[in-house]
Parts: structure tokens; C-alpha cells; sequence
């Protein structure tokens, strides 16, 4: 693990399970121990925690600090380890109300176990520490050095999964962005706190298309810091219509979509030291996965079956929220229009999965994974339509952009204490919004595998058509790799002529 | 770490199918209550390869001895030998324990069996 930041991530249930054992009515410290599942990304390690071990009589000793026996040390790592997790020290700070660094004898404590711990679970243990105050959580991960010489990694952040997403912050590693005068009206509306808060999340966008471009743009535009955009395809002339920003230039030029949004993020973007990410990756292939497990939020703007059940998952087995959307649009035999519906919802713990809200047939999947929902063979001896051949048109797909991000704002920013308002439907010819009721289904395979992090089923896997694509936007022509220099210089030679007027 | 595969042997164990792994096809007998083969045993399999999302996604493809006849399919030929895998949706994934699904579906599939 070391070299990675690290995090912690768990949901509310979890949290509420843990203050009941950590805030004490007498004002005193107190601690307990919970167990986690490890969640590896490309540059961040994330413990999930998983399951709390209350102490029983006699595990721990509290006079005005607390102390913990070996004996409860030793039964919760057996737990940990019967379990293929690792152990969480967790201990409470009364009355603090920021992130805590430890003193001398909470480093002692958890030092003076975390090689015996690591050594029975074959993992990190991570200590953590709740300041009652204001209930900030902040997190170490004893990754460091090895047997008498075990030291800690200070996470970057912990994340707290709920209704909205509660994000404690290491000031340290991930100082507050100082707001500036372009975001002055995004801060009179959500307040610097706030403001602060969202500009560190790192945030994802998966598909660049016609709502995951605008969705880029208006994020950067927001003031976030740290943006990554993940699109294998290419701009092609037929999505013109739609990817407002993209010019004919692009799709002569056979640009991928990334290198729209990336365009198009950078000149929207407000923050003084941002960094736009791109990733030609797919969702579905291992890499792309692992990429998105380094983020706090991730936005679904794809409509590929596959891709959905990759972010589908990962909202449970990772503990990172998924804000979903999406437009379908029905047309009539005679090719006019019938309807447009656009829906939304964060996909989360307590929140029943894309599957269950009937937003995503996980038997889809294979057909999806196989190449057969674009195989024109398979096509015509399944009687099935192409999923490729979707209509949608840009006055609409706004529509699925602004309901997504309506949901990352109440999910973020709990407009008078309200957070994510669940599935979401409006239906165009009548209308009319609706708030969907449905419910988690017995036996759901998604939901079952909530933070079960780096154990979780693999839906990951090659991905030819990204493969494909690749390589035509990697490896272009002569001529093309001329004109794409030329372009180049007009874009760097623009953006230096905003950079001495701006 | 378990594989889907693995998963899809143990989970269709659980539930009272005995199960095999000939030439990348977990194979199984099952008992149709409808079509051509109504009451009887038929051998029914799936490829371990296709079995990597187990139980998050299920197979598409369900194979079967090439006497199994349908009067409409979208067929291709089965890694084992003999055998025939037939492109067949499984509508309603979840709502019943995956094996329990996965048996509802292939005894669906089998009532329309014609041969």
C-alpha cells in the first residue's frame, strides 16, 4: 500500500452504530474495534469498514482517556481474519471538533498492535479517531515500515455514505482551495464551508457524450479541483447534434471524447489550481475500475448495460456513490415522437440498486460483454433493435444534466437538511415528475455485496470495441497526426492569449 | 477469492443440482415439467467462461445436447462436443435466489423444446 493515499469510507448505518459506542453521556473517551475490507485503487488504498465489534465486560477501561486489552484486540483480529478483513481501532476525542493527529499515547496504543494485527489479518490496521465535537471523523493506516518499525499512512479523508455524502477532511493533505472571485455566486448560494468541501471531492465522470460532457463543464465551472473524465470513444460526425462543444474539426480529426471534455472543462473551469484527468479506459476493463475506486463520487452518463453494472456494483462493493441518469426517447410508428422520460438517483447503500429500480437488466450484461447488443448477425436473429441506435436529441438531454446534477447537489449540499430524494421520473408529454417507490428485491446480488471491496465479484473484463477505438484514436494517419499538431498549437496559442487577459 | 464459476457450482449444489465441469461447461440435469422433454432428465450446461459476474449477472447462453430442438433459436455451437448453446434472455434476474432463477429459467427454456 505504501506510495497510495488512503481513505475510509462507510455508510451511515454504520457511523450511527459507532457514535452510539464512541460519544458517551459522561463526557469521557471511550473506543471500540470494527472490521474492514480493503478497496485498492490505482493511487488510493480505501478501508471499508464493514462490521463493528462492540467491546464486551471487561475489554477496555475508561478513566477520563480509555484503555483497551489484548484480549479484545486479539478476539476482533480473529473475527477480522476469519472474515478476510482487516481490524479498525477506533477511539473518541470528547468535545474536538476537527481532524485529530494523535498524541503520544494514542500513537503508542495503536503502534504497540498494529504489527501483531497485521501479522493475524494479513492487513493494515487502521486507526481512527471521532472528535465528538462535530462528529469529524479522521483515519491512519499503520502501512508503513514493517514488524517493530510499523508506521502510519494519514488517510487523505473519510467518507461517510448516506443520505448525502459527509466527507471529514485531512486539512494537512487535502488543504481547503481558497474560494476566488469568479465562484462568488456559487459560495452565496451554498456557503464557503460548503464550497470547500465540494472543490476537494475527487470527482468522476464516466461517458463523455451528450450529458456527460455538459455535466464535466458545469462541474468545473462549479470549482472543483480535481476532475476525471473516462470515455474510450471518438467524435464522430453523427454525435455532433448533440456534443455541444465538439466541432467538425474533432471529428475529422478523430479526436476522443476526452479530449473534448478536457477542452471544454479547462476553459469552464474556476478554480485557481485545477487538474482535469483523462482516461481512455472503459469502466469495464480492470484498469478503468481500479481508476474510478481513487474517487469520491462518480457520475454514470453511460447507457451501456455493462458499463451500468460495473458503477452499479461498485456503489455497494466500494462504498462509492453513483449518480445515475439517463433520457430515453420514444417515438411513434410514423418516427414522431411519443415520449421522452429522463431519470435520475443516487445509487448507494440504502438505496435499492440500478436492477431493482428497473434502470438497468443485469442480464444484459453478457449479451453487452460479448459485443452481441452491436453485432448485426446477432441482431437479426434476435428480432432485437441496436443499442447504438437510440434516438436522442441535445434540447432534451439537457434535461438528464440537470437532473443529475439536482441530485448531486442535494446529495452534496442537503438543501435545508434534505439529501438525495431517491429515483427520480419526469415524463415529457404530460409533464409531470414523479418519485419512484421502488424497493430493494429479495435476494439481490448487488446489494449483498455491500463493501465487500477487493472480494468483490468481477464484472470487470476485456473489452474489444474499447480495444478498437483505441487504436484508431492512438494511431492515426500521417495526415492526421499533422493537423492534430496544428490544432494543437491554435488550442495552446488560445489558451495562452486567456491566460494574459484572464 | 472465489470465482463466478466456482460461485455457480457451489450456489446450484446448495441447491439440490448435481453439478460438473466438462470441456469449460458446468454442466447439470434438470427436469422440464413442460415441452418435449416434460418429466424426463436433460442435460443442461453453461460456460465457466461466461460465469465470471455470477451471481451479479447471469449467463445468456444456455446449452444443451444437440437432441434438444427448438422451433425457433438463435443457436451457436457449445465448446463441448455434441452440444449446442441457445441465446435465451433470463427476464426477472433477482427476485429469487440466483440458482433457484437460474433453474426457473432453463426449465422456461426447455418447455418450449420441440425434439
Amino acid at each position: 500500500m505504501n506510495g497510495h493515499t488512503t481513505s475510509v469510507a462507510m455508510t451511515a448505518a454504520t457511523e450511527r452504530d459507532l457514535l452510539n459506542l464512541l460519544v458517551r453521556h459522561d463526557g469521557q473517551e471511550d473506543l471500540c474495534l470494527a472490521t474492514y475490507r480493503p478497496s485498492t485503487g490505482a493511487t488510493r488504498s480505501s478501508a471499508l469498514i464493514r462490521t463493528v465489534i462492540p467491546p464486551e465486560e471487561g475489554d477496555r477501561f475508561v478513566h477520563g482517556n480509555a484503555t483497551i486489552t489484548a484480549d479484545y484486540i486479539l478476539r476482533s483480529a480473529q473475527i477480522a481474519q476469519n472474515d478476510q478483513c482487516g481490524l479498525v481501532l477506533l477511539h473518541s476525542h470528547p468535545g474536538a471538533e476537527r481532524w485529530q493527529f494523535m498524541s503520544g499515547p494514542d500513537r503508542d496504543t495503536e503502534s504497540s498492535y498494529a504489527y501483531l494485527v497485521g501479522e493475524i489479518t494479513g492487513l493494515p490496521l487502521v486507526g481512527m479517531t471521532l472528535a465528538t465535537g462535530n462528529n469529524t471523523w479522521s483515519a491512519r493506516h499503520w502501512d508503513v515500515g514493517s514488524v517493530n518499525q510499523v508506521d502510519c499512512n494519514h488517510c487523505a479523508n473519510v467518507r461517510v455514505i448516506g443520505d448525502r455524502l459527509a466527507v471529514s477532511w485531512n486539512n494537512t493533505l487535502t488543504p481547503p482551495p481558497p474560494a476566488n472571485e469568479k465562484q462568488v455566486r456559487s459560495v452565496s448560494a451554498w456557503g464557503e464551508r460548503c464550497q470547500a468541501d465540494l472543490a476537494r471531492r475527487r470527482v468522476l465522470v464516466v461517458g463523455a457524450g451528450s450529458v456527460g460532457l455538459d455535466v464535466i463543464v458545469r462541474l468545473a465551472a462549479s470549482g472543483l479541483c480535481h476532475l476525471t473524465i473516462m470515455d474510450f470513444d471518438l467524435v464522430q460526425i453523427h454525435n455532433l447534434d448533440r456534443l455541444i462543444g465538439a466541432t467538425m474539426r474533432d471529428a475529422r480529426l478523430k479526436r476522443p471524447k476526452t479530449h473534448v471534455a478536457h477542452r471544454e472543462a479547462t476553459k469552464a473551469a474556476t478554480a485557481g489550481d485545477v487538474r482535469i484527468d483523462v482516461s481512455e479506459r472503459s469502466i469495464c476493463e480492470p484498469e478503468g475500475l481500479k481508476l474510478a475506486l481513487d474517487h469520491d463520487i462518480v457520475f454514470s452518463c453511460v447507457d451501456s448495460p455493462w458499463a451500468r453494472a460495473v458503477l452499479n456494483a461498485m456503489a455497494y462493493t466500494d462504498l462509492i456513490p453513483v449518480i445515475d441518469g439517463g433520457i430515453r426517447i420514444d417515438t411513434l410508428p410514423d418516427h414522431s415522437m411519443r415520449n421522452a422520460i429522463w431519470r435520475s438517483h443516487v445509487v448507494r447503500p440504502q438505496r435499492p440498486c440500478m436492477s431493482c429500480s428497473r434502470q438497468l437488466d443485469l442480464a444484459e450484461v453478457p449479451l453487452d460483454k460479448q459485443g452481441l447488443l452491436d453485432n448485426p448477425e446477432y441482431i437479426a436473429g434476435s428480432g432485437r433493435a441496436a443499442v447504438s441506435s437510440n434516438p436522442n436529441v441535445a434540447p432534451l438531454s439537457v434535461n438528464a444534466v440537470g437532473s443529475q446534477l439536482a441530485q448531486y447537489v442535494s446529495f452534496s449540499a442537503a438543501p435545508a437538511g434534505l439529501g438525495d430524494p431517491g429515483p427520480l421520473r419526469y415524463s415529457l408529454n404530460s409533464h409531470f415528475l414523479e418519485h419512484l417507490e421502488d424497493t430493494t428485491r429479495p435476494y439481490c446480488p448487488v446489494e449483498l455485496e455491500e463493501g465487500a471491496g477487493d472480494r468483490r465479484t468481477n464484472l470487470t473484463g476485456r473489452h474489444e470495441e474499447a480495444e478498437r477505438i483505441r487504436h484508431i484514436t492512438q494511431s492515426p494517419g500521417m495526415k492526421t497526426r499533422l493537423l492534430r499538431w496544428a490544432d494543437d498549437a491554435i488550442q495552446a496559442a488560445t489558451r495562452r492569449l486567456d491566460r494574459l487577459t484572464g | 477469492m472465489d470465482t463466478g464459476a466456482e460461485k455457480f457450482v457451489d450456489d446450484m449444489t446448495k441447491a439440490g443440482f448435481d453439478v460438473c465441469v466438462e470441456a469449460e461447461v458446468v454442466t447439470f440435469q434438470i427436469t422440464p415439467v413442460d415441452g418435449a422433454h416434460a418429466g424426463c432428465l436433460v442435460d443442461t450446461g453453461v460456460s465457466s467462461g461466461e460465469l465470471d459476474p455470477w451471481p451479479q449477472a447471469p449467463p445468456h447462453w444456455v446449452h444443451f445436447p444437440d437432441s434438444v430442438g427448438f422451433s425457433r433459436t438463435n443457436p451457436k455451437p457449445s465448446p463441448k462436443s455434441g452440444w449446442v448453446m441457445h441465446s435465451r434472455n433470463l427476464h426477472g434476474w433477482g427476485d429469487a435466489p440466483p440458482a433457484v432463477c437460474w433453474a426457473s429459467h432453463v426449465r422456461a427454456v426447455l418447455s418450449e423444446a420441440t425434439s
